[in-house]
């Protein structure tokens, strides 16, 4: 089996706090993992020890053959991977090119395929037509999506995206699935964490779900449906909270508010 | 109920400005909240004691003082309040609004409400506290002191509140409004900075003018007196050389004249003082008529002289500059509030360029170094022109240059020793790298979220130190050359010491980068952005950050010194001009420093990938 991503007793203690906890992982080349779980779960923390930005407590991670917290392997390991961080990574002073043309030269790549690569993929990403703004004035959306066209830009054999959808619209939101459906076809692996679990159905070839910082599951998507939907087997894994809304039985916009003033009354204050 | 309802509302609102204003100095920690409580209390004592200062002197020295006395006090008191009042202005345009109005207008609060909240919002502030007290006590004192018509004072102080309050009020919108552009955001401070700067250099420029004048005026008439004396002195000599006069009797003559003239002397100092004091006084006058801040004290002058008319006068004019003012405020916060604004409405014309024009700059690569330390020296230069707290940074060596320069050529008696003058341009490239120490100690401050993308990328972390010395190197080496060569018109010095300070500003460049890429590592700071605010302050690095500035920029122009000082000291000892020593003693520096730099930025390479997930929490993970 040819594997692209592997922890052993993968494990980030901050504090008295375990956030990951003997997190055993298995990704093959080729797939695109969805790495699953609810808020606070340790997803992000898992992508940042993997990606070499958060320093694991205990554990082992071989990722393409080799562990990027070893100095000798961390650089082979990142000329091969591109990475959508949580928090992002751009520099607030720089245009949509220069952000990629600083990462293409990163990867040392030749000019003229950073320039005709920028180009496509910017295009492709709907952000041509702001080029002459800096990072700092996208908003969220659109700093994601230039992040992820940088990710891409080196065409690397891994790539690592926490969160891609968030922020983003439903156009590119498609051409995002689009392209990460043709690129895994190529051969390379995607390992992508995320909430909208009808993007993760439509897309992951594989699943892992993590809550309480443990590991719950990790199987092909078609196993773990066994004929139900992800939401469903979702939720049985992680706990259902639905039961704990019933007892909101005074939310029904009726409008019934004792404290709230008439609708005539105007709520000016004093000036 | 309706009232009551507003009333409610208007309460909750203080309520949460209050709780806003705690939190965030319990976020600061314990020793934030032990400070901040003896601020407020030193603040409370301050105010009542400022109360009863202006009674007790008001009711008491007043009662006697002179017109042009009570004129000087209240414009010493006006001009005061408003400078303290702009350094506080320039405080808050750093810092990002308690408590916005976009956060209200959700909420079922009319915008009308919202606008007066927010403007009264504006009047808690040290100047506030300190100075109105102060005024009103004073103003209660000279009532006491001098009669019932001094009660136009307090309309006079309130409409002159009133005045500034709105003034700022409108001000302030407006340079937010610009500032909500981020990209515009440090570029406002950094000029109002400059202004302000240039403002409060505006009394030394107009003394210095005036002593200046006076000087020549004074010396042209002792001249005259010290001629007369001579005169006399010769007459006197003649005379008793030809027998007309015993030399006692001369003595004395002489002696009677040399005492008249010290009278004259100083009849005509106290005659040149008075007119000063006149002139002086009637300047103050023509400004306080023709400058509505200026109204109080002439207003309060004029009813000390026994007219209200201007008084009354004045406190309705500044009454409806300020509704007029709030007006404005009001309508430009509907525009944007309600969507309604013309400005906006107004497509910017964008000149389209070549589509990677702007990245080319990026594509090129510099001589003797790899394409990734190429990446980022020009990355870290580009983005730090645009930064706008590199802006503000870039700024200050120059307004202190100009203001030092300023202060040298408006003094006639300061004169520089040749042997001390090679040593001011190390002063100069000192006093630029202090001024840079939040960029060159700090060199990942400003890329926050950007370091994370120096993590992920396949470089070797000595190439980023590389790159990011590099990428400073332009604007530390230009400004340091533009102000030693600005410096040589002022204060020239001969060729070889001037060529010789010149090899000295990339040494000098290099040990602030061995110091810098260190101090990066060890103590980096979140800096908030288009501020050079720390985000999440600690006590060691800004501990560190202060012994730079105070020691370590000191310490590490110690070779500087010892290259200039010691041809000075072989003159002295050989006592025959010994050549271009300084500038020989500069090149081997430089060779020194070079290969020291390069043997410790490779270690400061490795220190930096065993401590960047430290850096990075601290310079990227902070809320904004």
């Amino acid at each position: 089996m040819n594997i692209a991503i592997e922890t052993r007793g993968l494990t980030k203690h901050f504090d008295d706090f375990c956030a990951v906890e003997s997190v055993n992982l298995t990704v093959e080349r080729g797939s695109l993992y969805g790495f699953l779980g609810p808020n606070g779960a340790g997803k992000s923390t898992t992508i940042k020890m993997l990606t070499g930005i958060l320093s694991p407590s205990s554990g082992e991670i071989n990722l393409l053959g080799g562990n990027p917290w070893v100095p000798q392997d961390a650089l082979a390991i990142k000329r091969r991977t591109g990475v959508v961080p949580e928090d992002l990574a751009l520099f607030d002073n720089l245009t949509a090119r220069e952000y990629m043309t600083f990462i293409g030269r990163m990867h040392l790549m030749e000019p003229s395929t950073i320039i005709s690569r920028t180009e496509e993929l910017l295009n492709l990403l709907k952000l041509e037509g702001v080029e002459k703004k800096l990072a700092v004035e996208y908003s969220h959306g659109m700093k994601k999506k230039l992040a992820l066209a940088a990710a891409l830009l080196p065409n690397p054999d891994l790539l690592f995206l926490d969160e891609p959808f968030e922020g983003v619209d439903a156009v590119t939101a498609r051409v995002i699935r689009d392209l990460l459906g043709n690129y895994v076809s190529r051969g390379s692996t995607v390992f992508v964490t995320s909430h909208v679990l009808e993007i993760v159905e439509r897309i992951c070839t594989h699943v892992g779900i993590i809550a309480n910082g443990k590991l719950v599951e990790q199987t092909s998507l078609d196993q773990l449906r066994q004929g139900n939907s992800l939401e469903r087997r979702f939720l049985e894994l992680v706990g259902n909270p639905e039961t704990e809304t019933a007892n909101l039985d005074w939310l029904d916009g009726g409008g019934t508010a004792e404290q709230s003033p008439p609708a005539e009354q105007d709520t000016e204050l004093p000036s | 109920m309706n009232l009551k309802n507003n009333f409610t509302q208007l309460k909750a609102l203080w309520l949460l400005r209050y709780q806003l204003t705690v939190n965030q100095i319990k976020k600061g920690g314990k020793a934030n909240v032990v400070i901040s409580f003896i601020m407020i209390a030193l603040g409370l004592v301050s105010s009542v004691s400022a109360f009863f200062t202006g009674l007790i002197g008001g009711s008491f020295w007043f009662q006697e003082a002179s017109i042009d006395t009570i004129s000087m006090t209240w414009n010493i008191i006006v001009v005061a309040f408003l400078g303290m009042w702009l350094v506080g202005l320039m405080t808050e345009l750093q810092q990002t609004e308690l408590m916005s109005m976009d956060k209200l207008l959700h909420l079922p609060i009319s915008l009308r409400g919202a606008f007066f909240l927010n403007y009264t919002s504006s009047f808690l502030n040290t100047t506030f506290i300190l100075f109105v007290p102060m005024m009103i006590g004073l103003a209660f004192g000279m009532l006491l002191a001098r009669g019932s018509l001094m009660a136009i004072s307090i309309p006079l102080i309130i409409a002159f509140l009133f005045l500034i309050t709105t003034l700022t009020y409108q001000l302030r919108g407006w340079l937010g409004r610009i500032m909500e552009n981020k990209r515009n955001r440090g570029t406002v401070i950094a000029f109002v900075t400059v202004f302000f700067v240039g403002l409060s250099q505006v009394p030394h420029l107009v003394t210095t003018t005036m002593d200046r004048r006076k000087d020549v005026s004074e010396k042209a008439f002792e001249e005259v007196l010290d001629e007369t004396r001579e005169a006399n002195l010769i007459a006197a000599e003649a005379l008793i050389e030809h027998g007309g006069a015993e030399p006692s009797v001369s003595r004395v003559w002489l002696d009677q004249l040399d005492n008249n003239l010290a009278a004259k002397k100083r009849d005509s100092r106290k005659s040149r003082k008075a007119e000063l004091w006149k002139t002086v006084q009637k300047s103050v006058r023509t400004v306080d008529a023709y400058f509505p801040p200026g109204w109080l004290p002439l207003g309060i002058v004029r009813a000390a002289e026994g007219s209200l008319i201007f008084g009354i006068a004045t406190s309705i004019a500044m009454g409806l500059i300020g509704l007029l003012s709030l007006a404005f405020s009001y309508r430009s916060a509907m525009k944007k509030y309600t969507g309604v604004d013309s400005k906006t409405k107004k497509k910017r014309s964008v000149t389209q360029a070549e589509p990677g024009l702007e990245s080319k700059y990026l594509l090129r690569r510099l001589p003797l170094v790899s394409d990734q330390v190429s990446a980022v020296a020009l990355s870290t230069h580009r983005s730090t022109l645009r930064a706008p707290e590199s802006k503000m940074l870039l700024v200050l060596p120059v307004v202190l240059f100009v203001v030092g320069m300023t202060f040298y050529m408006g003094s006639d008696e300061l004169v520089i020793p040749s042997a001390i003058r090679p040593f001011l341009p190390i002063g100069l490239i000192t006093m630029t790298m202090f001024s840079l120490t939040g960029m060159l100690c700090n060199q990942f401050g400003m890329d926050r979220d950007g370091f994370r993308c120096f993590m992920l990328s396949p470089i070797d972390r000595v190439d980023i130190f590389v790159g990011k010395n590099i990428g400073l190197a332009p604007l530390a080496l230009g400004l340091c050359t533009l102000m030693i060569v600005a410096g040589q018109f002022v204060v020239p010095q001969n060729f070889f010491s001037f060529l010789a300070t010149l090899v000295q500003i990339p040494a000098v460049y290099l040990l602030y980068c061995i110091m810098g890429n260190s101090a990066s590592i060890y103590f980096p700071m979140g800096i908030k952005r288009s501020t050079m605010q720390p985000a999440n302050p600690k006590f060691i690095p800004m501990l560190v950050m202060m012994l730079i500035m105070m020691f370590g920029i000191v310490l590490f122009a110690i070779p500087t010194l010892v290259s200039c000082g010691l041809p000075i000291v072989l003159n002295f000892l050989l006592e025959t001009p010994i050549g271009p020593v300084y500038l020989l003693f500069s090149l081997i520096q430089i060779v020194t420093t070079y290969f020291c730099y390069r043997w410790i930025v490779k270690r400061q390479g490795e220190w930096l990938w065993k401590r960047e997930t430290l850096v990075l929490d601290t310079v990227a993970n902070f809320p904004e």
